[in-house]
This record gives structure tokens, sequence and C-alpha cells, in this order.
């Protein structure tokens, strides 16, 4: 199953980081070594508010059929719905950093919170 | 026919037993909403969420010949020297009268009632109660 393919009402992005490390030397200056160009690990926090059975059961499922975040998969254009230029992040894989949450509203509505980190291979 | 109502028309009934003296009633009907705006959109977009239903009453205080006050039990699900109910125990009904009766009905809480004494008047009531769950009878828009 793919991701559900709906608009979120909240998106936060987080911008990943750029793997390095850095030494002190004996004089006490700073060394730091830089391991590639490509910052990893970019986070996205994404809210669904008010939708349906159907669609938070969708979230349900998505996140059985690649069996928790262990498999990983490519997100549909809604995810980013708003924006005329998406983020840069150099890789459409991503995989869940948790269960999402479903939380009951009323019969029948349901908020859903979705937490994912990007994958690189 | 076509008809316009006017207070005459009108009645409130307690566990199915008409208030006698009853100067006015009102009934309100609400909606929540929730919103489901969603990135992109440009304008609110809403789903209808829970319902509430209230009303309120004024009475003349009025103890019949048979020595029972008019709207008594309502007056005693708030004025009372004991905890109050863990239900809710009456029955409303707005009606207004007609060759086809328009009617709400449910189950209420009183939240509220209010005796007014004033010199050179009439000793009035205010009662204000919210439904407990879904109308039992909704004719009023039919």
């Amino acid at each position: 199953m793919s991701y559900p393919a709906l608009n979120p009402t909240a998106r936060t992005w987080t911008p990943g980081s750029f793997g390095q490390s850095s030494f002190n030397t004996a004089s006490g200056a700073e060394v730091r070594v830089l391991y590639g160009t490509v910052a990893t690990n970019h986070g996205l926090l994404l809210a669904y508010a008010n939708i349906s059975e159907a669609h938070a059961l969708d979230f349900n499922t998505h996140y059985t059929s690649v069996q928790g975040n262990f498999e990983s998969f490519t997100l549909p254009a809604e995810i980013f719905a708003g924006m005329t230029t998406a983020f840069t992040f150099g890789t459409n894989r991503w995989r869940y950093t948790e269960p999402p949450t479903i939380e009951s509203v009323k019969a029948g509505i349901y908020n859903v919170s979705v937490s994912l980190i990007a994958v690189y291979s | 026919m076509a008809k316009h109502f006017t207070g005459i028309d009108g009645s409130l009934r307690v566990d199915g037993t008409q208030i006698a003296k009853l100067s006015e009633w009102t009934f309100t009907a609400e909606t929540t909403t929730l919103e489901t705006t969603s990135l992109g959109d440009f304008a609110r977009q809403f789903v209808p969420g829970i319902q509430t239903f209230a009303g309120t009453a004024t009475a003349y205080y009025y103890v019949s010949s048979a020595n029972v006050v008019d709207g008594g039990a309502l007056y005693e699900d708030v004025i009372r020297i004991s905890a109050p109910n863990s239900a809710a125990t009456h029955t409303i009904l707005f009606r207004l009268a007609g060759t086809t009766n328009r009617e709400v009905e449910f189950s209420c809480v009183v939240t509220s009632v209010s005796i007014s004494c004033v010199v050179g008047g009439l000793v009035t009531s205010s009662i204000a109660f919210t439904a407990s769950g879904a109308l039992t009878k909704a004719t009023m828009g039919s």
C-alpha cells in the first residue's frame, strides 16, 4: 500500500545534519572533518486534523504494510501541498521514526500524527 | 392552511405534564465545527462536530388547587439539600401546536433555576436546561 495521498494540515520540516567529526589538537585548535557533502536525517512531522475514519485507517494500514520503521517508502506530492518550491533533500525515500498516533475526536473523525525521517541508499 | 405561530401556540411539557403558567420559552440547537483545512487550501473548511441542545423557560410561580407547584420537579433538581441527580431525570418537550404539532423532545439536566420576587409584581421563575443525548423528537423543521 502507498502512503496516503492526503494534504496534511500541518507540516514541520527539520533539515538534516552533515556528517562530521571534530578534534581538539594539542595546541587547542579545533579541527573538523566533513564526511560528505549531503545532509542526512531530514525529519518530517505531518499532522492530519479531523480526517475520516477511512483515511485514519489508511495510515495504520500503511504502517503495517511497511513493517513499521523497517522498510522505506516514497511520499506522494500531496505531502508538500502549498509549497511552490519543495525542500531539497536528495531522496524521496522515507521511513517512520515511530508509529503514527491516531486520536479519536468524535465518531468517525480522527487526528493523525506521523513522524518520518529521510532515508538514503 | 398558511399560518403564523404566536405565543398561544407554544407550550412546554415536563415529563408529559404541561407547565400551566408559562410566559416564555426558548430552544437552541447548536453544532460545533471541526476544521479540516489542509495545506494548500485558501479557504477554511469544516465538518460538523458535536451537537448541543439547550433551552430556557420563564414561568409564573404558581401553585395549583391541589397545592402542587407548577414545574416544581424542575426546581427540585437544583434547589435541594441533597446531592444532585447522577443522570438526566426529566423529559422536556417544546411544542408549537397546529394542525400538525411541531415539537422537540429531549432528556435534560436542569442547569439553573432563578426565582424572582418583586414588589407589585408576580413571582416568576427562570429555568435553564441542557439536553443529555440526542433529541428524541425533532419535528420543528418539518
